[in-house]
């Protein structure tokens, strides 16, 4: 038994050295792989309240926002994310935002909503469970959903970057694109931000 | 069976050795003094980041990819310096690409380039256009930053890290091309 498992140690210490010693290595995720649609899942707001996706399918567009409070880059869009959904939930339209970072807890998300005035719900993703099963890779990173829960949008709000200088609105375009009953133009952006911080990682 | 027994031993060696080279310690910070004045930073556009890519001839390639709002970047920061002038004689180019909008160059960039007493090449992406850039490396590429790609002789990319590194891990990422 001892000898299996030296075997087994021993061979995974050589595979992953060889990987190592001939430089074909990928430390973290460097790439997204796109879905297409999206489960309806359960979570936990900040006061403890479970929501789930589908209390939201009444709504003409569903909008998650992967969000951090920490986050220099999410946290320079909280003005924003205010105005969007102050623009557009009277448009039924529903904005939910997710905190999948380990290290943020349900009181530090709830304090954090407080002090920039969030009027949209924060899920707590404990353990990243959504955030793995969409991908999502960064804070802020957004997901567009029909009431089929299929993703019209993927990507970042604007260009801004974390400036507050933005040329190209995507969010917004796109919104307003579903909004008229047209197809979405660009459907897929780069979403620049902070690394999900993951259980484990 | 002693052999058996020592070639466990030896792999059990293996294991922990691997567990520290993917887990690396605390920062290895070094400060280094340079220029005053910070005059090597340039504007690139896709086809001269290309260019840059694929003229390999014989010498590896390190990108980093970061930016001043990105507090892992500016945690490695230092380490990436370090880096550099420890390869300056060795067959490696290196690029700091950075991704703040072109418009934080003066305002954000360059100042902290001279805080941080960089003596790295940095370079911004034309007209704010720093997708087609990091298409270039990686057109998968989720978004976060820090990224850091590695090329070997041949221009192929052979090393992709998203998140802070250190001195350490760079350092044997970058030899074990070299060495190649």
């Amino acid at each position: 038994m001892e000898k299996k498992i030296l075997l087994i140690l021993s061979v995974s210490g050589i595979v992953v050295l060889s990987f190592l010693v001939l430089g074909i290595i990928s430390q973290g995720n460097t790439s997204s792989k796109e879905i297409t649609k999206v489960e309806n899942f359960t979570l936990k707001d900040y006061n403890g309240k479970t929501q789930s996706l589908s209390d939201y399918k009444d709504s003409k567009a569903i909008v998650l926002m992967f969000i951090s409070t920490q986050c220099p880059v999410s946290n320079s869009y909280n003005e924003k994310m205010n105005e969007l959904y102050q623009n557009y939930h009277t448009k039924n339209i529903a904005f939910i935002g997710l905190n999948s970072n380990k290290a943020e807890a349900a009181e530090n998300i709830k304090e954090h909503a407080e002090d920039h005035g969030f009027q949209f719900p924060i899920l707590k993703d404990k353990n990243n469970i959504i955030a793995d099963r969409l991908d999502a890779q960064v804070t802020p990173e957004i997901y567009v959903l029909n009431t089929n829960f299929e993703i019209l949008y993927h990507g970042r709000i604007d260009d801004a970057r974390g400036s507050g200088l933005a040329k190209n609105n995507d969010l917004i375009n796109a919104l307003n694109e579903i909004l008229t009953g047209k197809e979405v133009a660009v459907k897929r952006t780069r979403a620049m931000g902070c690394t999900i911080k993951r259980v484990g990682s | 069976m002693k052999v058996n027994k020592y070639f466990f031993i030896a792999g059990g060696i293996l294991v922990i050795l691997a567990v520290i080279l993917q887990f690396p310690s605390k920062k290895n910070v070094n400060t280094i003094t340079t220029k005053s004045a910070y005059d090597n930073i340039w504007v690139i556009d896709k086809d001269q980041l290309s260019s840059l890519i694929n003229n390999r001839n014989g010498r590896v390639l390190f990108v980093n990819v970061w930016a001043t709002w990105c507090i892992p970047c500016i945690e490695e920061f230092p380490d990436l310096i370090k880096l550099h002038d420890t390869f300056s004689n060795k067959p490696v180019d290196f690029i700091s690409l950075n991704v703040n909008l072109l418009a934080e160059k003066d305002s954000l960039v360059i100042p902290f380039l001279k805080k941080k007493d960089s003596n790295l090449d940095v370079y911004m992406a034309s007209e704010d256009n720093v997708d087609a850039l990091l298409d270039l490396m990686d057109k998968n590429w989720s978004g976060a930053v820090p990224v850091t790609f590695i090329f070997d002789k041949e221009g192929k990319r052979r090393v992709s890290i998203v998140g802070k590194r250190n001195y350490k891990f760079f350092k044997a990422s970058v030899d074990s091309l070299i060495n190649k």
